[in-house]
């Protein structure tokens, strides 16, 4: 069995192009509505900040788990620094985000002028709390998802609601966006829902922190950012699969209802895992760590891992064709959409080919020719791919406004643009800041 | 028709289905519900065996000896050497003793001569494929005499056993005592060279009589198990 190689790195480059290209493409959607274009630039933004701490990540070439936790003992490097603070920068976006799509709650223009440079201070006062504190409460902060379960779940059922009683078909969008946001923001908890549920992941937490040399696990606010995220996750799919069952049972299985129900069979799969190996969990406070299975490993690269750090980008590139987030009728967009979307399928297609090929003795010529495959597939089927991602492409801000749900404001693109300029002194600050704090505390 | 952008209306407007809100007030419980289970669980219990650990525990690690002794009963003849060789295996270590360290005692006893002038007697622990600390520096593995006294001659067979009470740093009880528990050391033969060389007074014995010595090999291995405390 070859040795299994980071995905990191991958994860790294779809994020930053991605996000690259959404700010450019949005930069082109003229005649946009404020809430897509401030969903828009707050994605490509996030993407962005998502693509530099993958990148932190590969440079500094520590495992995942080490990078994740500070140690007391250890050196924390630029990188981890720059790893730690474009996370915190991506998760203040993220914060602030289901204030704004898809269901805006700031709809004032006032309200929305602040976005922006809420996201700033928020942004910088955390990093700069968690640099003074030597992030110690590195997952405390992951309580800023709280606010997109309390929007999304209410839009997510009012809107399935309305389309399976009142038979209205353009529902759907709203409640298939608030959806997938859920899956994108809670996607790798959900992947555990069966072992929150019956409470054994503090078992693995505590693992973790007598593994990893008692760090910041022990500090009483990373258990609660812990205990939230994973609880709101595992919520988040047990609705989703009442909601998708109620409503397949009426108007048919969607994709996404395929999606959800793969997410609650990993969940299952998972938790049993969990149980199996709980004496191994457990060998650390009783006697000494031992390690898990190989496959208990593989199969968690597969499923989270894979989740979280190849198909999440893929998702909100979903949000952004599909819900018309940016402008892809524009000639102008339209090549660049093409690209991007097969680029971007391919760089997961071949990062999971490659995956396989890491724990199945298939040979490279094998690999190779599937690989080939998956090309062709994406050529031939190009047109078909992007008629389903744009061609179906519905709103959700024409449908807020069609409800006369949506205030329309006089705001302009260089006032939503302040966002952008916000995002990008930002990131220069958090550069020069863990460049100067790594070599200062050295 | 635009909203008025007033966050009551949004509200409103949010929560304006009555199916859905039933859906959301539902959702809303069970995260209530699974928080307080799942935090109790995390926050509270975890948090206690976490913090347990974050830093390590002190343990008094005391030990019990047992001593075993073999003997064996030489005669050596003038400037000979011979090899004598106890098998540890005969030695029968209760369950859950280790050997921790072999002491050797060479003594020799002078009856015969004129003068009664003691023999010098040398006895050398020979290096072979006994598992046990050969380059440990409190090792005494050769010794010699030709006062009459014993020779005495010691071998760490268990790593840093001195017999002595340690307090030891670790997570848990298991860690504190692994380095104690390790199997594997005391397989093996142990072996002896015993050497005599018959003094005489000034070289000279008119009658003959001192030509051998009866030299006596006493080993003593001494087993230890142990006991565990934290302090």
């Amino acid at each position: 069995m070859a040795e299994q190689e980071s995905i990191v790195p991958v994860a790294a480059i779809v994020c930053f192009l991605l996000g690259v290209t959404t700010l450019i493409l949005l930069n082109r959607s003229k005649n946009r509505i404020w809430m897509d274009k401030l969903a828009g630039l707050m994605l490509g933004w996030c993407l962005i900040f998502f693509g530099l701490r993958y990148a932190a990540a590969t440079i500094q070439e520590t495992g995942w788990v080490d990078i994740m936790y500070a140690n007391e003992s250890s050196d924390l490097g630029v990188f981890q620094y720059l790893y730690y603070s474009f996370t915190i920068a991506a998760f203040a976006i993220l914060a602030l985000f289901p204030l704004v799509y898809p269901y805006p709650v700031l709809q004032k223009e006032s309200s929305i002028k602040l976005v922006g440079p809420i996201t700033f201070v928020l942004g910088l006062v955390i990093v700069i709390t968690m640099m003074l504190t030597d992030y110690k409460y590195n997952t405390f902060w992951q309580v800023l998802t709280i606010p997109c379960f309390i929007i999304s779940i209410p839009v997510y059922f009012r809107f399935l609601s309305e389309e399976m009683v009142n038979n209205d078909e353009t529902a759907r969008r709203m409640s298939l966006a608030a959806g997938i946001i859920l899956v994108a923001f809670f996607g790798s908890q959900m992947t555990w829902w069966l072992a929150q549920l019956i409470s054994i992941n503090d078992e693995f937490i505590g693992r973790f922190a007598i593994e990893e040399g008692v760090k910041s696990h022990s500090y009483l606010p990373n258990l609660i950012g812990d205990t939230v995220v994973n609880t709101l996750g595992s919520i988040s799919i047990l609705c989703l699969v009442a909601g998708e069952t109620w409503r397949a049972n009426k108007k048919g299985v969607s994709s996404f209802t395929i999606v959800i129900f793969l997410i609650l069979l990993v969940g299952i799969i998972s938790g049993i895992a969990d149980i199996a190996v709980l004496d191994i969990v457990e060998s650390c406070m009783v006697t000494e760590c031992e390690t898990f299975p190989a496959s208990y490993a593989i199969w968690y690269k597969f499923t989270t891992e894979a989740l979280l750090l190849l198909f999440t980008p893929l998702m909100v590139m979903y949000i952004l064709l599909h819900f018309d987030v940016i402008d892809t009728e524009a000639e102008n967009n339209q090549w660049m959409t093409r690209i991007i979307v097969i680029l971007m399928l391919l760089i997961v297609s071949s990062t999971m080919i490659e995956l396989l090929q890491s724990f199945l003795p298939v040979s490279q010529m094998v690999s190779s020719a599937i690989l080939a495959m998956v090309v062709a597939i994406f050529i031939g089927w190009e047109e078909r791919i992007m008629s389903s991602l744009i061609g179906e492409g519905e709103s959700v801000s024409k449908k807020l406004k069609s409800l006369g749900e949506l205030h329309e404001t006089d705001i302009s693109d260089e006032e939503l643009q302040i966002f952008s300029k916000l995002m990008g002194v930002l990131t220069t600050i958090i550069i020069i800041l863990c460049w100067l704090y790594s070599s200062i505390v050295r | 028709m635009s909203s008025s952008g007033d966050f009551r209306d949004i509200l409103s407007n949010m929560t304006s289905s009555k199916e859905g809100n039933r859906f959301t007030l539902i959702s809303f419980v069970a995260v209530i519900i699974m928080l307080s289970y799942t935090g109790y669980d995390t926050v509270v219990y975890r948090a206690e065996v976490i913090s347990s650990f974050a830093e390590e525990n002190e343990y008094v690690i005391s030990f019990s000896i047992q001593n075993e002794t073999m003997q064996l009963v030489e005669t050596l003849q003038d400037d000979e050497t011979r090899n004598v060789i106890f098998e540890l295996s005969d030695i029968a270590v209760p369950e859950g003793f280790s050997i921790g360290l072999i002491e050797v005692t060479i003594t020799s006893e002078e009856e015969e001569g004129v003068s009664v002038q003691c023999d010098s007697v040398a006895g050398d622990i020979i290096e072979n494929d006994l598992t046990a600390q050969w380059n440990d520096t409190t090792n005494d593995l050769s010794g010699q005499d030709s006062s009459c006294a014993p020779i005495e001659l010691n071998l760490r067979v268990y790593p840093d056993f001195t017999g002595e009470t340690v307090t030891v740093s670790a997570i848990n009880e298991f860690q504190a005592v692994q380095k104690w528990t390790e199997t594997g050391w005391g397989v093996g033969d142990l072996s002896i060279d015993l050497d005599l060389d018959v003094n005489s007074p000034l070289g000279f014995d008119p009658v003959g009589q001192d030509t051998d010595e009866e030299i006596t090999v006493d080993v003593t291995v001494v087993l230890f198990s142990l006991s565990i405390q934290q302090v």
